[in-house]
């Protein structure tokens, strides 16, 4: 066992240098998770509880690579972190809570790495990302605003910002997938919105909860009409953009508030909480319970679906294949 | 003022309001350098999550994380003392409607207020972010009352979003102000309580009265985003004329300002903000001749005088006779008398009661010689030791014209009667340092004819918002007094700190000289104010107007103020409990001025909206001494 060196005298006060990392450290607390196209992953974690509030982002050239963290590339940033998506194969757009959107660049010239390339300024911390495909615009919730920030444009405005609308913390975005101009957002606030860029009232209100504020919302991407929501009370509902304010069917998944909740290219929905399980809902069928995992061991935070296969990471340093 | 430049040094002005300027860094990387970098850029603390805002735990389980944020030894006590305020987490909702998640969070509340009470914070920052908080209170008081050393700044916008929001109906408008007041309501008005106000955009501005009433809480910070900032003719970053004008308003409450948002200046470098708002300090901070008496006098309590009873110390004479606007209207007031005396008063005989240590008569003599008209003065003074400096000024000033006389003007027995009486005995609120009294028994000795300078004067009141006045009093209060007696006495008070929820309206007045077979000094008044915004009354306030000599006059009532007169400070008239008023309701306030053998006391009551008993009944806790 190695001991530590001597500090001497047993009282000096701290002289812990602090300085963002030279190697990554795989911290405990990891926030998020996305794959790409090609099978490629990425997944971010942050020192939220230690001397120097760092994050650090990996990048995995596949599933097998993440399990065993087995990094082709890294970031580091000088803040923790929220959440990062691919915009493209190569391009990651990170969300850091310097308030601060960065595109990083996957680099792969025999030693891969990202580079930051771009940095965009927010007014607020990011809280969570939604990309539509093929563009570089990047759909994304700042307390109580929504905004759209565009990462290769010229313009001296770059970030369109829609704050005159939730009058609370926005919790969660989505966009549609095929519609450049739809996109759907969810706040403690207890509404869920419907936006069309393209309307001089960009926003309506797709559903109002009577008792708890939103926490998460999702379009399902091979219904467009459906959307599901999640609240404070661990209740996911089910929801059409044809009948507002009516809720299809709900599911009661955990005591403690949805987190985040993903749909994979089938109408399956993944979920998870302030809570260690996760589970997958049919999303085109009364959202019925098909698979539940407790093999997380802290707070699951990240899911991304590859196929029909999730994964998902969480205060625990892991990233779990799930297979159902 | 010229523009704004923040590459240029502006010419040095003589006063500037110090303005203590905090930064917002939500999660940064190393504490420590986020306040070196900051103090760099001129900051005087920083605002920052002492917990992580994304650590989501369950402490309601066996074995929580025993790491709750980074180590304390980072930074020294002293610093975490001086220098950190700490936001809480702000998804935390212990007023849930949801059991689970309020039970949850109100564990993560009481951990991170334990761990705010650890590091010796000074100040705590919360957002409220629904109407009721009865659960968040509940804590919070708890805390307080049983010793917490922070104080709470509860972290508001001026104008809620959903007053402009398309996606909010008119029934889900919403007053922030409400929110504010209930939860308050709950802390007892705790004076540790404080708020930390967004400056809204310059769209979205809240209505004049709405800012006069915000103008009247305890605004601890004003919360300015970097995003409100615009770019003038230099580049600079500067605040709309509009923002200036609400910053103006708070200037003098000594309000913190916060910078919160990502830096647009060079270099990430926030220095530029606080340059600027720096520079407000000189700016916007009105400097006139009466700001050197009032500065240190804000929302300060002061017994009213008893000059019947007490003879006033040179501190007190020296003070008044600063007031410049009231003795050159008290001289232009007897110069017009002196004129249109009849001229076949050969001379005039002026008495100045209660002289003092003679700037009155010095007004008189001033008079006297404009006019070349020959007067006989006559000084009635009962203080031996302003005689004393009279008695000086007669030998060495005056040229032995000014008759002096050490008696009490109640008893005096002059030789001859006056053709004038000028006299100084005018309180905050006009009669309360028994100026009726006095000249009732002065007037004597004025001929039937005479005139008396003051002619008459006018009692005004108007109901109070003004917690912190309420607060300094109970925090004010003696060993050896009661809560009751406290809130029973008046205080001349320089207010700053407060709303005024109606104009003033006319309570009563005294005329003088008085030729009446029974004089009369007590008075009986009703009045009925109409509340224009949801506010509470804590208190009445009093004013008074004087009528000098025809149309010469003085006053304090804030309609018809004698601008840069600084000898009266408005009187309060307290409430014993706060009372929470509606926009159109009718405050009715019955007020009577009473006397027996010894004293002369106020005693009021309200009528509306609630009925209240009669506070300061017979005098007994404050009552004004006639010998």
């Amino acid at each position: 066992m190695d001991l530590p060196s001597v500090i001497y005298p047993p009282n000096k006060p701290l002289e812990r240098p602090l300085a963002l990392s030279k190697t990554p450290v795989s911290y405990n607390y990891m926030f998020f998770v996305d794959v790409n196209e090609k099978g490629e992953f990425i997944a971010g974690c942050s020192n939220i509880n230690g001397s120097y509030w760092e994050n650090v982002l990996y990048h995995y050239k596949d599933v097998t690579s993440a399990n065993v963290n087995h990094y082709s590339g890294y970031y580091i940033g000088s803040s923790t972190s929220a959440d990062a998506k691919f915009i493209a194969s190569n391009k990651v757009i990170l969300a850091e809570d310097n308030s601060c959107l960065k595109l990083l660049t996957i680099k792969d010239n025999g030693n891969p790495t990202l580079l930051c390339e771009e940095v965009l300024k927010t007014n607020d911390r990011v809280e969570q990302m939604s990309v539509w495909n093929n563009t570089h615009k990047v759909l994304a919730c700042a307390d109580s605003t929504v905004l759209i920030a565009d990462m290769q444009s010229s313009s001296l405005n770059p970030v369109t910002e829609f704050k005159d609308f939730h009058t609370q913390f926005v919790t969660s975005v989505d966009v549609n997938k095929n519609q450049v101009n739809l996109f759907a957002s969810a706040s403690i606030d207890r509404k869920a919105c419907i936006w069309d860029d393209r309307m001089s009232i960009t926003a309506s209100v797709l559903y109002q909860n009577e008792f708890s504020g939103l926490t998460s919302i999702n379009w399902n991407q091979i219904h467009p009409e459906c959307l599901v929501v999640g609240n404070e009370s661990g209740d996911i509902y089910s929801l059409d953009i044809r009948q507002p304010n009516e809720v299809l069917c709900s599911h009661s998944c955990f005591n403690t508030r949805i987190h985040r909740s993903v749909f994979n290219n089938s109408g399956y929905l993944a979920v998870c909480g302030d809570t260690c399980e996760l589970l997958i809902l049919n999303g085109n069928d009364n959202l019925n319970v098909i698979y539940k995992s407790s093999d997380h061991s802290g707070f699951v935070r990240g899911l991304a679906w590859f196929h029909e296969t999730l994964y998902s990471c969480g205060f625990d340093k892991q990233i779990i294949k799930h297979v159902f | 003022m010229g523009d704004y430049n923040d590459g240029e040094s502006q010419p040095e002005q003589e006063k500037r309001k110090r303005m203590s300027c905090g930064l917002e860094v939500e999660c940064p990387a190393d504490i420590r350098d986020c306040l070196r970098l900051s103090a760099n850029d001129g900051f005087h603390f920083i605002v920052t999550y002492p917990v992580h805002p994304r650590f989501a735990r369950d402490l309601l389980v066996k074995h929580p994380p025993r790491i709750i944020s980074r180590t304390d030894r980072l930074l020294t006590s002293h610093d975490w003392n001086r220098l950190v305020v700490g936001r809480l987490t702000p998804s935390l909702n212990v007023d849930s409607e949801v059991e689970n998640a309020a039970r949850h969070d109100k564990a993560l509340l009481t951990q991170e207020l334990g761990f705010a009470s650890h590091l010796s914070l000074p100040a705590i920052m919360l957002k409220l972010t629904h109407k009721h908080n009865m659960n968040l209170a509940s804590i919070l008081y708890n805390k307080l009352i049983s010793g917490a050393s922070y104080q709470v700044w509860v972290n508001l916008p001026m104008v809620h979003s959903s007053r402009y929001s398309p996606l909010c109906n008119d029934d889900e408008r919403e007053d922030m102000w409400e929110w504010w007041n209930e939860f308050r309501t709950y802390c007892h008005y705790d004076k540790r309580l404080g708020l930390a106000l967004e400056l809204p955009e310059v769209k979205h501005l809240p209505t004049a009265k709405e800012l006069e009433r915000w103008v009247g809480e305890p605004v601890k910070a004003l919360i300015i985003h970097t995003s409100l900032f615009i770019t003038n003719q230099h580049q600079s970053f500067v605040l709309a004329k509009a923002h200036q004008d609400i910053i103006q308003k708070f200037m003098y409450l000594d309000v913190q300002y916060i910078i919160r948002g990502p830096s647009q200046g060079a270099n990430n470098s926030y220095k530029c903000y606080w340059a600027y708002i720096n520079f407000l300090g000189k700016k916007l901070y009105h400097v006139d001749d009466t700001t050197d008496y009032m500065q240190g006098c804000e929302d300060y309590l002061q017994n009213p005088l008893q000059p019947l009873s007490e003879n006033l110390e040179t501190m007190v004479y020296e003070v008044f006779e600063k007031d410049q606007i009231k003795y050159v209207e008290y001289q232009n007031a007897i110069q017009k008398a002196l004129e249109e005396l009849p001229s076949e008063i050969e001379t005039p005989v002026i008495m100045v009661v209660g002289a003092g240590r003679g700037p009155l008569v010095q007004a008189c003599l001033n008079a006297s010689y404009i006019l070349q008209r020959k007067i006989k003065l006559y000084a009635v003074e009962k203080n031996p030791f302003a005689i004393s400096t009279l008695e000086d000024r007669v030998q060495n000033e005056w040229q032995g014209q000014v008759v002096l006389v050490k008696e009490d003007m109640r008893t005096y027995e002059p030789p001859e009667k006056a053709d004038i009486l000028v006299s100084e005995l005018l309180g905050s609120f006009g009669d309360n340092e028994l100026s009726p009294e006095c000249l009732d028994g002065a007037q004597r000795f004025l001929k039937k004819t005479g005139i008396s300078i003051p002619s008459s004067y006018t009692s005004f009141l108007a109901p109070l918002h003004s917690i912190k006045i309420y607060n300094e009093i109970r925090s004010n209060r003696l060993p050896d007094k009661t809560i009751e007696s406290i809130y029973e006495t008046p205080y001349v008070v320089h207010l700053v700190n407060y709303y005024q929820i109606a104009p003033a309206q006319e309570l009563h007045r005294f005329e003088h000289p008085n030729w009446s077979e029974i004089i009369d000094n007590d008075r009986y008044g009703r009045l009925r104010f109409t509340v224009q915004q949801n506010c509470v009354l804590t208190a009445f306030v009093g004013y008074f107007e004087t009528v000098l000599y025809k149309n010469i006059m003085l006053s304090i009532n804030p309609k018809t103020y004698s601008k840069g007169m600084v000898s009266w400070f408005p009187i309060v008239f307290s409430m014993p409990d706060p009372i929470h008023v509606k926009e159109g309701d009718i405050i009715e306030v019955c007020f009577w001025r009473m006397q027996c053998e010894d004293r002369v006391w106020y005693q009021w009551c309200l009528e509306s909206p609630v009925r209240t008993n009669i506070i300061n009944p017979n005098g007994r806790s404050f009552y004004i001494k006639k010998h």
